[in-house]
């Protein structure tokens, strides 16, 4: 079944597969096993990942990376809502996945804020040896997302931010 | 409403969370449900994750954040993580915060 089929009202899903699903046009991969444009925010995200985690299961990516990649892109989609998007709730996020031999391969495009400086998060993890009431209850997506990905680049693009994802598949 | 199971064992209250996803779709939803199931408790909560399959950081966030409502009388606990699960509170070292156990009703593997 098609994802905007499930749609609820205020998201949608747009996705294609095989050569050439990727939406056309410039600097864009040219070629994604799976590509989504995704908006509405941590439900849309919710449904795009799990129907990647299927999706990647029948491509015979194993659990272990599968699960590795569905956190990555957790983390990173729900932050450009949250942050890119945070005066934009139409803002929408193109999501490239392609399934090479030895890696995994994740491509985000969206015409959010830019990154603060330019930069990456460094994923400084926050400190977990510390009084009860002193814990943290956030923080930790960067540093998830450096802990898990094995090559990490950010461009932007004009009006987009470009992140260049990819994980060495370990089994 | 998330849904949960409660029930009692012993000196716990033993609470099952019975969706597969606490992630950030679900995190105030789970955090609400478990607050109010925790005014059942007498001094201890064992928080069972054995049917979740999936945790991003905002749902570890939600975790941790019951950890602190619940203290100073009462205490949390952790039970029945899945690998993959485990795996979050690993990373981000929050293994060493919360004590978790087997699954309740599992004989913890010997050896």
């Amino acid at each position: 079944m098609p994802a905007e089929d499930m749609a609820p009202r205020g998201t949608s899903v747009r996705s294609r597969f095989g050569n050439g699903g990727a939406p056309a046009g410039p600097g864009r991969p040219d070629h994604a096993d799976f590509a989504v444009r995704l908006s509405g925010g941590e439900i849309a995200v919710r449904r795009t990942l799990v129907h990647l985690r299927d999706r990647l299961r029948a491509a015979g990516v194993a659990e272990s990376d599968n699960y590795d990649v569905e956190l990555v892109l957790a983390e990173v989609l729900n932050n450009v809502f949250e942050h890119a998007y945070h005066d934009r709730p139409d803002g929408w996020i193109e999501l490239h996945v392609r399934v090479a031999p030895g890696a995994i391969e994740m491509h985000l495009i969206d015409e959010g804020h830019a990154m603060p400086n330019l930069r990456l998060p460094t994923g400084t993890l926050p400190d977990a040896a510390v009084s009860l009431d002193q814990l943290p209850e956030g923080g930790f997506g960067w540093h998830l997302i450096r802990s898990l990905t094995d090559r990490l680049s950010y461009r932007r693009v004009v009006a987009e931010n470009r992140l260049e994802m990819t994980l060495r598949r370990r089994t | 409403m998330m849904e949960l199971t409660i029930d009692r064992t012993g000196d716990a209250l033993l609470i099952r969370v019975e969706e597969s996803r606490i992630d950030a779709a679900a995190a105030i939803r789970f955090k609400d449900a478990v607050m109010e199931a925790v005014a059942g408790a007498d001094d201890r909560v064992v928080l069972d994750l054995s049917r979740v399959d999936f945790v991003d950081s905002t749902g570890l966030g939600a975790i941790v954040a019951l950890l602190k409502y619940c203290a100073p009388d009462i205490r949390l606990d952790l039970a029945g993580l899945r690998p993959m699960v485990e795996k979050v509170f690993r990373l981000t070292r929050m293994d060493t915060v919360f004590r978790i156990l087997p699954a309740p009703g599992q004989v913890p593997s010997g050896g």
